[in-house]
């Protein structure tokens, strides 16, 4: 249906465009939405397929720079595209600082750029960086002056940095709605389905979370994985789109379309996986970097990041680009970054392999790294996290079920172990679950 | 002349800063936070503590401790959101 419509952004690959026995074709066919709309972005139109990530439908338009940072002012763009990162945050609406990459696009949408003088594009405060090569230590500088020389600079401060305006409008938001449950679990990965399975099928009542569109949680991403996520059991309550933003003693916070929702619930069990980084290098904030994960997750909306593609690395996301897009990337599985190249957006990268070091041109640097267990709503709940020497990564201490030394607060999955093969996630989660049907049943 | 790498992108702190912070004596995460400011962005660390973790546990040759407390919110929360959780409920 879409291939009889006029062709899309050069950076859209259509089911037409593949051999249609691959999986990746198959999943393209399977998972794609069909409704084309357009939103508008500085005063530009933006071809998108309605109910796709904001920030996806922009890289599909080739738009990479969508906001420059607080400080120096370099350009920002989308690196992560799952909430992780500061690149695509948006003034949306007249409403700033939304992430682009957690907002389903609809029809009709207004993006602007933001911390821009005058445009995202070109930013005259750039020369912030260029005064400052190294680095500007403003925490030390300010407070060495004082009187009228501190205050003007404080002044000159506040308007070079900061993140984005104030919204146009006062928004009357609905009151929160409060949910109590007996356990909430959030993630709907492998492991986070399985334990909001066992713990329904125990008898006691559960809400599921995940701030993605639906369950799946790293396989979402896999533009090779086109088999069906395994269910909830129908005594599951699930909520989609919904994220948990913080949580205190019994109670937990989700913006679920934007509103806010507070879950008490006995028992908090966190399936929240893991987070990936593209490391620490020269020019690593360069619009154009982006971690594997995120140039797999736009592939599976049917975007390609770039149009000359090199992916660094051989993690699980690298091999599935690979596998979903053969020849039109180039793969350096055994080398690293030594310093991207460019400096609106990315235009090639130095790589190291041993001994050896060249340059590639790109226009999309992928980078497969290491990830890390994304530990923070556990800590925040009261589980010790403490440092993995094999992981080299913060991760929760857990028992043998996945309880943690605070009452009430479980982990479970790659949160716990690192990524593993789906049905090794799914058991960890139905183990947890058991755990915190005995636990409720005993308090 | 700006090829800056970019330890922590919320607050534009780079891996010069910090190396800085290092030579100052700054070996734990929190006190690397308070010279640097790194991870008090939006993000609130979830890009950067763990990439500073690795650096610190690099330089100095020991486990980092504990990671500072991530604070909430998790993501962007609009003030009307916590507005609207209102005040007459025990809290």
């Amino acid at each position: 249906m879409l291939a009889a419509t006029p062709p899309m952004a050069p950076r859209r690959i259509l089911p037409a465009d593949l051999p249609p026995d691959s999986a990746f074709a198959r999943r393209l066919v399977a998972h794609r939405p069909t409704a084309r709309v357009t939103v508008d972005h500085d005063g530009s139109p933006v071809d998108a397929v309605a109910g796709e990530p904001l920030a996806v439908a922009l890289l599909g338009a080739g738009t990479l720079t969508l906001a420059r940072s607080v400080k120096y002012h370099r350009p920002r763009g989308a690196m992560c595209l799952r909430g992780d990162c500061d690149g695509c945050l948006v003034r949306l609406d007249g409403v700033p600082n939304v992430m682009a990459c957690q907002t389903p696009v609809r029809a009709g949408m207004v993006v602007q750029s933001q911390n821009a003088f005058p445009t995202a594009g070109l930013d005259v405060l750039r020369v912030t960086d260029w005064f400052f090569p190294k680095h500007l230590d403003h925490h030390h500088l300010l407070v060495q002056f004082g009187g009228a020389l501190n205050r003007t600079m404080q002044v000159f401060a506040r308007r070079m940095a900061g993140l984005g305006t104030l919204p146009d409008a006062v928004a009357a938001l609905p009151r929160a709605e409060l949910v109590t449950v007996d356990a909430l679990v959030v993630g709907a990965g492998s492991s986070g389905v399985a334990c909001a399975n066992a713990i329904a099928r125990g008898g006691a009542s559960v809400l599921l979370v995940d701030e993605r569109e639906g369950p799946g949680g790293t396989r979402r991403d896999d533009p090779t994985d086109d088999a069906a996520y395994p269910g909830c059991d129908p005594a599951v309550t699930a909520r989609y789109g919904a994220g948990a933003v913080a949580t205190y003693e019994d109670e937990t916070l989700l913006l679920h379309d934007g509103r806010g929702v507070s879950v008490r619930a006995r028992a908090r069990v966190f399936a929240t996986g893991c987070r990936e980084s593209v490391g620490t290098f020269p020019q690593n904030d360069v619009p154009g970097v982006f971690t594997a994960r995120a140039c797999a997750l736009a592939l599976c909306h049917g975007v390609l990041c770039g149009e000359r593609v090199v992916v660094v690395g051989d993690g699980p996301f690298a091999r599935a680009l690979v596998a979903a897009l053969g020849a039109r990337v180039t793969h350096a599985p055994g080398a690293a970054v030594v310093e991207a190249l460019g400096g609106r957006a990315v235009r090639g990268a130095t790589l190291r392999e041993g001994a050896r070091t060249w340059r590639v041109k790109c226009d999309a640097l992928v980078i497969d790294g290491e990830d890390s267990a994304a530990y923070e709503l556990a800590g925040q709940a009261g589980a010790r996290v403490l440092w993995s020497d094999g992981r080299r990564c913060f991760v929760p201490e857990s028992d043998a079920d996945g309880a943690t030394n605070y009452t009430g607060v479980y982990v479970t999955g790659s949160l716990r172990w690192g990524r593993r093969a789906p049905d090794a996630r799914a058991r960890d989660g139905a183990l947890t679950g058991a755990r915190v049907l005995r636990d409720l049943e005993g308090r | 002349m700006t090829a800056k790498a970019m330890l922590c992108r919320c607050e534009d702190v780079t891996l010069d800063e910090v190396m800085e912070a290092l030579d100052a004596g700054h070996h734990d995460i929190e006190s690397v936070k308070r010279y640097t400011g790194f991870g008090t962005g939006w993000c609130q660390g979830k890009q950067c503590v763990v990439d500073c973790a690795r650096l610190l546990a690099q330089v100095t040759g020991r486990a980092p401790e504990m990671p500072i407390t991530p604070r909430p919110p998790l993501h962007p929360v609009p003030l009307g959101v916590l507005a609207s959780l209102g005040g007459d409920e025990e809290g």
